[in-house]
């Protein structure tokens, strides 16, 4: 079974000095001086699918972007993984708000070199925050989205057995590929570190860099501006209380909200 | 100019419903007409049924579970659309306005904007605005729509009030859904009802982040918050490291919180954390960092290590069951 898994390079926003935040004149923020780094939700994504395939059965894991050079370097960190292959779609425009367009990309590339049997992705990224681009791959491929997955395991015959939150509580179900899966947050899901070796070893590996196609959808903004939320609390600072007087202080307002047993 | 709301699950309708009725009303005020589209499981309309002013209410009866009914939904919205070509098309946001907004603006030509938190038209340019929050919530934008059809999800936020109480005397049609054909690779095995009672319905909300301790703290936490009653929440990284369940995930990749007081403990008060935490009546923070961001979110602060309130609550419910 094959399994390739979307990750795309985001700011690093746990770097970003909080003052840093506050939006220039002409909508503008500095926050260019952070690292980039894959997305938290995409690298749950590629765990998932490490600990899939070391589940049973013969399975390939591969990882593939849209960006820059600049993303080879998170390329090579997945590679020291158990991941067989990297693929980066190349593509120096930052298309954070584009959701459209790289999901157009990434449904030619994957036309052109054959669906995997199972796509992850992260079900949003940091700077647009998109949250559509994995149903508009699987809407542009003609295949199925399972969307939110929180559990994934493989079953005889090509099935996979999938639990995934739906609005009225959490579903299971058996699905056979090819299917676009989006994950989230997965409670004791972190994607797992590399060895020193594994990723000295990973320098000579190769990435497969491949030309862009044509965008098929066009559409999608820029915002027209950004803007900070105003509207800061003044907030009663309570600095001189013991611990004893702060527990009883939220105990007190525990009660006094009323839900509180006694 | 034509707008829909289309709702799918009563689950948690009345929490979706306000934020959903400030936008549409804001439409109407604006010279849109609106109508109703209600997707209900079985054969029962959900009581709210004059919801919203709407001028036609399309109730969609029969719809079925989860993934079998999403394909159902899209499909019969797909016919809706030709029919009645809305420029605007509002999902409530939750996981099944989420999947399917995408998808249904790609089928009909349009684009799709997720997780929106306020729509303004203007009448003079034609123009829609709308804003959401962007770069993990830390910022909002506001986008310009000027090509239509249009779709958005609408989080669940800050609202006004409906009255469903009220006669509804506009247009009601009901459709009775086609059954969805069995799929050779699709089985659907069952489901877990999400409880009636969770963290945002609750009414006093204990939420721990990444300073608040470790996994023996948080247990004594659950412990403590088990015998008051309280519904315990947490940050992503203590979510991510397995030491709290999902579902007390707070935030922008979480739940939307509404009591009336919220402890925070341990917690910086980064955006992604309070775009689920501001709707909160009343935020007590407890932190022992002076400079920390809760500290302009919050009503009241404590300067106070986690570790050390916690042990004092314990001590004084021990007190109190002597």
């Amino acid at each position: 079974m094959e399994l390739l898994v979307c990750v795309k390079q985001v700011p690093d926003f746990d770097m970003v000095v909080p003052g840093d935040w506050t939006v220039g004149p002409d909508s503008t923020l500095s926050i260019d001086y952070v690292n980039r780094v894959a997305n938290c939700f995409d690298e749950v994504a590629v765990e998932c699918a490490l600990r899939f395939a070391e589940k049973g059965g013969p399975c390939s894991v591969g990882v593939f972007t849209v960006g820059g050079k600049a993303a080879d370097r998170m390329l090579r960190s997945l590679i020291a993984l158990d991941i067989t292959k990297a693929v980066r779609l190349h593509c120096e425009e930052d298309l954070s708000f584009y959701p459209g367009q790289v999901a157009g990309m990434i449904a030619g590339y994957l036309e052109e070199a054959g669906i995997p049997d199972v796509l992850l992705m992260g079900s949003q990224a940091g700077v647009g925050d998109n949250a559509q681009t994995p149903q508009l791959v699987a809407e542009l491929l003609g295949i199925r989205c399972v969307t939110n997955v929180i559990m994934m395991e493989p079953e005889d015959g090509g099935w996979l057995r999938l639990s995934n939150l739906v609005t009225d509580g959490v579903q299971e179900l058996r699905v056979k590929g090819p299917v676009v899966l989006t994950v989230g947050n997965i409670g004791g899901v972190e994607l797992r570190s590399f060895t020193l070796q594994a990723r000295l070893a990973a320098i000579n590996r190769p990435i497969t860099v491949v030309e862009a196609g044509v965008h098929r959808l066009q559409r999608h903004k820029q915002p027209a501006r950004l803007y900070n939320e105003t509207g800061k609390k003044r907030c009663l600072m309570l600095r001189n209380h013991t611990p004893r007087e702060a527990a009883q202080m939220l105990l007190a307002e525990m009660e006094a909200a009323g839900e509180v047993m006694e | 100019m034509k707008a829909v709301l289309v709702l799918f699950e009563e689950h948690g309708l009345h929490r979706k419903a306000p934020s959903c009725y400030r936008v549409v009303k804001e439409l109407q005020d604006a010279g849109f007409s609106c109508d109703l589209w209600i997707f209900c499981r079985g054969n029962t309309l959900p009581p709210d049924i004059a919801l919203f002013e709407a001028e036609r209410v399309v109730c969609l009866q029969g719809m079925a579970q989860a993934i079998n009914g999403h394909r159902q939904a899209l499909a019969m919205l797909e016919v809706l659309c030709e029919e009645y070509k809305p420029e605007i098309l509002l999902f409530a946001e939750d996981y099944t306005g989420t999947e399917l907004s995408p998808c249904l603006a790609y089928r009909i030509g349009g684009e799709c904007l997720v997780a929106c938190t306020g729509m303004r038209w203007d009448s003079s340019e034609q123009i829609l605005y709308v804003e959401k929050a962007v770069y993990g919530g830390n910022v909002f934008a506001e986008f310009a729509v000027r090509e239509f059809p249009f779709a958005a999800t609408l989080k669940t936020g800050e609202g006004i009030p409906y009255h469903p109480e009220s006669a509804f005397d506009g247009e009601m049609v009901e459709h009775r859904l086609p059954l969805a054909a069995p799929l050779p690779d699709l089985e659907v095995l069952g489901s877990t009802p999400a409880p009636a009672d969770g963290l945002e319905e609750a009414r006093v909300v204990f939420a721990a982040g990444r300073g608040f301790g470790g996994r023996g703290e948080l247990q004594r936490l659950h412990q403590m918050l088990a015998k008051l009653g309280v519904q315990a929440a947490a940050t992503r990284p203590l979510i991510q490291s397995g030491m709290m369940p999902m579902d007390s995930l707070v935030g922008i990749t979480g739940k939307s919180v509404f009591p009336d007081l919220l402890i925070t403990a341990g917690i910086s008060g980064s955006a992604p954390f309070m775009s689920g935490a501001r709707y909160a009546k009343k935020i007590i923070a407890v932190n022992n960092d002076p400079d920390a961001l809760i500290f302009t979110q919050a009503d009241v602060g404590v300067l106070a290590d986690c570790k050390d309130v916690l042990r004092e609550l314990e001590l004084l419910l021990k007190l109190r069951e002597l």
